[in-house]
C-alpha cells in the first residue's frame, strides 16, 4: 500500500555517487530527450531534472537496469513537460513511445550511451558519395536551408526532402551492419 | 510516428553531433549544485537565520508571447554575481550587491533587491525562484507560463498579479519564520503546511512556517482511497499514503477526515516508511492565478484605440466603431503602459487604452498597452481567416521568397511571395522587402503557390 520516495537523508546517494550516476547516463539521456523531440535547451533542463528524480528515489540497487530506468524517468518528464506547455511533442502515444524506446534499446543496447553508433555514424559519413556529403554538409554543419542546398545543387526542395529522408535511410542501414559486425567481432 | 521515421530522427540526431557540431552537455556540476547545495542550504520549514525578502510580481495584460518560439535563456544584468560560478541557468545562485535585474522565461523581468540571493528553478514555462533572502520586484506577462516563488515558509503562485512578500524570523524563535505577504493589485495564492490562502488587493497576511517538523511526503492528490491516498509528488511519483483513525486530518487549518480530502488538493504528509501517516495536512490546489483580482478595481470608463494625442489630451476610438472619445489629463492621472508607470507623453497612436474618467475631469489613471501581433495560429475570436499554415523565424530573405525555421526544430520551409501577397508587420502594412532576418512569421500559403498573407514581428525577448 504504502511507497516511500523520500528516502531519509542519509540514504540518499552521496555527491560521488550522484556524480558517476551523472557522468555514467548524462550523454545517453541527452541523445536520448535529443531523439523523443526535445530541443537542445529543454533536453539539457529535462536531463538534470532526471538525475534529480533519480537522486530523491530509492537506493540505486533496487533499480536493475539504471539506463533504461533513467530513460523512463526523461520520458514522463518530457511528456509531462509537453502536456503542460501544449507542445507537440513528435510523439505522445504510449504505442508510439514504446516504439521509439524499443528502436532506441536494440540500436543503443546498454551500456553505450551511443559513442558507438556516432562512431559507426562517422564511418559511414565517410563512404558517401562526394554529393551526399557535400549535402549533410550544407544542411547539418552549414545550417543553410532546404532552399539553399536545393538551389546550389539545381535541386528542387522536395527533392533536397526526399535525397535527405534516403540518405538517413541508407546512414541507418549503413550503420546497423556496422555494430552488427562489430558486435559479432566482440 | 512510423519505425522507419524513428530510425530517421535516430540518424538525424546522431548527425546533428556528427556533422553539425552538437555536444551534450556536461551536467555534473549543475545536478550536484541542485541537490547536494540545495539540500544544505537552510531547510524549508525549519531555517534558523534571519531573512526579509520582499517580492512584487506585476500584472502585464494584453499581450501574450506566444509560445511557439525558442524559449529564451535567463538574461541578468546589474550589480550581481553567481554565487556558485557557472553560467546563469537553472540551478544558478544569483546574489546582489547593489540592484541587479533578471529575465525568465521571456515573460517574468525581476528586479532584484539588494543583498538578495535566489536560486534558479523551475521548468520552460513554469518558471520558479527560490528566494533565499532579499527583495525582488517581478513582472509577469499573462497567458505564458506560470511564475512561482518558493520560500521557506510558503509558496507564492501567480501568472500575473503584483504583491510584495517577506520573509522574516524572530532571533529568539530560532525554528520558526513568518511569511509576510501584501497584494498589490489582483490574486494570490499562498500556500504551504499551514493550508492555503488566497489574497486578493489590499489584504496584507503573516502566516508561521512550521517549527522543525517538516512533512515527509508532499504532492497533489491523486486518489483518495479506502485508508489510502495518492499523492503526485513534483518528481512525478505517485505515493500512497496510509491513513488511519489516528492520523491527524487537517484541511485549510481545520480538523477533518479522510472523506474530506478530494482529488486536486495539495497534500502534506508526516509519515514513515511501512506506518501510517500521523498527520496529514491538505489545502485546495493553488492553482495560478489568472490575474483577475477577485475583487477587481473597478471598470474602465472608456476604452479603445488611441488615434490622436495631443498635449494634455488623447482621443480613444472604442472598438468596432467610429465612436470617439477625448480625455483629459492632468499631473495626478496614473498612466501605465504594460503594467509600468510612464509619463502619458509615452503614450502612443495606436495602442489600446482604457481611461478611468468622469465627466469634465481629467482621467484619474490610464492603462495602455501595444496591441498584440495577430496570432500566428489562432484567428481572432469571432475571425473568419483561417489559421496560418506555416510560422517560424525568419532566417533568410530573398528577392522572391524568405526562409522560415520551424520553433524548436533544424526543420526549414522557403515561401515564395508576389505583389499580391499581403505583408504585415508589427500590425501595418508592409513590403516584402521589409522582412527581416529574425523576425517571427506567420504565412498563409498552399504548396507551389505564393503565400497570399504573411504576418511578422520582431520577436521582443530574444
Amino acid at each position: 500500500m504504502y511507497r516511500q520516495t523520500h528516502r531519509p537523508e542519509t540514504e540518499h546517494l552521496n555527491r560521488d555517487e550522484l556524480c558517476s550516476l551523472v557522468r555514467t547516463h548524462q550523454v545517453q539521456i541527452y541523445r536520448y530527450l535529443r531523439y523523443l523531440g526535445a530541443a537542445p535547451d529543454l533536453a539539457e533542463d529535462l536531463a538534470q531534472e532526471t538525475f534529480i528524480v533519480a537522486f530523491q528515489k530509492t537506493s540505486q540497487d533496487e533499480i536493475v537496469s539504471p539506463a533504461a530506468w533513467l530513460r523512463g524517468v526523461c520520458r514522463n518528464l518530457f511528456l509531462a513537460h509537453c502536456r503542460r506547455v501544449k507542445c507537440s511533442p513528435v510523439r505522445l502515444s504510449p504505442e508510439a513511445l514504446e516504439q521509439a524506446e524499443s528502436l532506441w534499446a536494440s540500436q543503443v543496447p546498454p551500456p553505450s550511451d551511443g559513442s558507438e553508433y556516432l562512431s559507426a555514424l562517422r564511418q559511414c559519413l565517410q563512404g558517401l558519395p562526394a554529393r551526399e556529403r557535400e549535402i549533410v554538409d550544407l544542411q547539418y554543419r552549414l545550417k543553410k536551408s532546404r532552399a539553399e542546398i536545393a538551389a546550389a545543387w539545381g535541386l528542387t526542395e522536395d527533392g533536397v526532402k526526399t535525397l535527405m529522408r534516403r540518405l538517413r535511410a541508407a546512414l541507418a542501414q549503413c550503420i546497423e551492419r556496422r555494430l552488427r559486425a562489430q558486435g559479432s567481432a566482440l | 510516428m512510423t519505425a522507419s521515421q524513428d530510425q530517421e530522427r535516430l540518424v538525424h540526431i546522431f548527425l546533428l553531433e556528427a556533422a553539425g557540431g552538437e555536444a551534450p552537455p556536461d551536467l555534473a556540476d549543475r545536478v550536484l549544485r541542485r541537490t547536494f547545495d540545495a539540500a544544505s542550504a537552510p531547510a524549508r520549514w525549519r531555517i534558523p537565520a534571519m531573512a526579509a525578502a520582499a517580492i512584487l510580481v506585476l500584472v502585464v495584460g494584453a499581450w501574450a508571447i506566444f509560445s511557439i518560439w525558442s524559449y529564451p535563456s535567463p538574461v541578468a544584468s546589474g550589480d550581481y554575481r553567481l554565487v556558485e560560478g557557472g553560467k546563469l541557468q537553472r540551478g544558478a545562485v544569483i546574489g546582489t550587491g547593489q540592484d541587479a535585474s533578471l529575465v525568465l522565461g521571456g515573460y517574468c523581468r525581476l528586479d532584484i533587491g539588494p543583498d538578495s540571493r535566489l536560486r534558479l528553478q523551475g521548468l520552460k514555462k513554469a518558471e520558479e525562484v527560490y528566494l533565499e533572502k532579499g527583495s525582488a520586484t517581478c513582472e509577469v506577462d499573462r497567458n505564458i507560463g506560470t511564475f512561482v516563488v518558493r520560500t521557506d515558509v510558503g509558496t507564492v503562485s501567480v501568472t500575473g498579479t503584483k504583491f510584495t512578500v517577506r520573509v522574516e524570523e524572530g532571533e529568539q524563535e530560532m525554528l520558526s519564520k513568518q511569511l509576510f505577504v501584501k497584494v498589490l493589485v489582483g490574486t494570490v495564492i499562498l500556500s504551504g503546511a499551514w493550508g492555503n490562502t488566497a489574497l486578493t488587493a489590499g489584504q496584507e497576511k503573516a502566516v508561521s512556517g512550521a517549527k522543525a517538523d517538516p512533512p515527509d511526503v508532499m504532492g497533489n492528490i491523486t486518489k483518495v482511497g479506502e485508508g489510502f491516498v495518492t499523492l503526485q509528488t513534483n518528481d512525478g511519483n505517485a505515493v500512497n499514503v496510509t491513513i488511519n483513525n489516528d492520523t491527524k486530518i487537517v484541511i485549510a487549518g481545520k480538523p477533518a477526515n479522510i472523506s474530506d480530502l478530494k482529488v486536486g488538493m495539495h497534500g502534506y504528509a508526516w509519515v514513515k516508511p511501512g506506518k501510517p501517516a500521523t498527520k496529514f495536512y491538505a489545502h485546495a490546489p493553488a492553482a495560478p492565478s489568472t490575474g483577475t483580482p477577485a475583487n477587481p478595481e473597478p471598470k474602465a470608463d472608456v476604452f479603445g484605440t488611441i488615434t490622436k494625442l495631443v498635449d494634455g489630451s488623447m482621443t480613444l476610438q472604442k472598438p468596432n466603431s467610429t465612436e470617439t472619445t477625448t480625455v483629459t489629463f492632468n499631473d495626478a492621472t496614473v498612466v501605465l503602459i504594460s503594467g509600468k508607470t510612464v509619463k502619458y507623453s509615452d503614450l502612443k497612436v495606436g495602442m489600446h487604452a482604457a481611461a478611468w474618467v468622469k465627466e469634465g475631469k481629467p482621467a484619474t489613471k490610464v492603462y495602455a498597452y501595444v496591441p498584440k501581433p495577430p496570432s500566428t495560429t489562432t484567428p481572432p475570436a469571432g475571425s473568419t481567416e483561417p489559421k496560418a499554415d506555416g510560422y517560424g523565424t525568419i532566417t533568410q530573405v530573398g528577392a522572391s521568397s524568405f526562409t522560415l525555421q520551424k520553433p524548436n526544430s533544424t526543420q526549414t520551409v522557403v515561401v515564395s511571395f508576389n505583389d499580391s501577397t499581403v505583408v504585415v508587420i508589427s500590425g501595418k502594412d508592409a513590403k516584402p522587402s521589409d522582412l527581416k532576418v529574425g523576425m517571427h512569421s506567420a504565412v498563409w500559403v498552399k504548396p507551389g503557390k505564393p503565400a497570399t498573407k504573411v504576418v511578422a514581428y520582431v520577436p521582443t525577448n530574444k
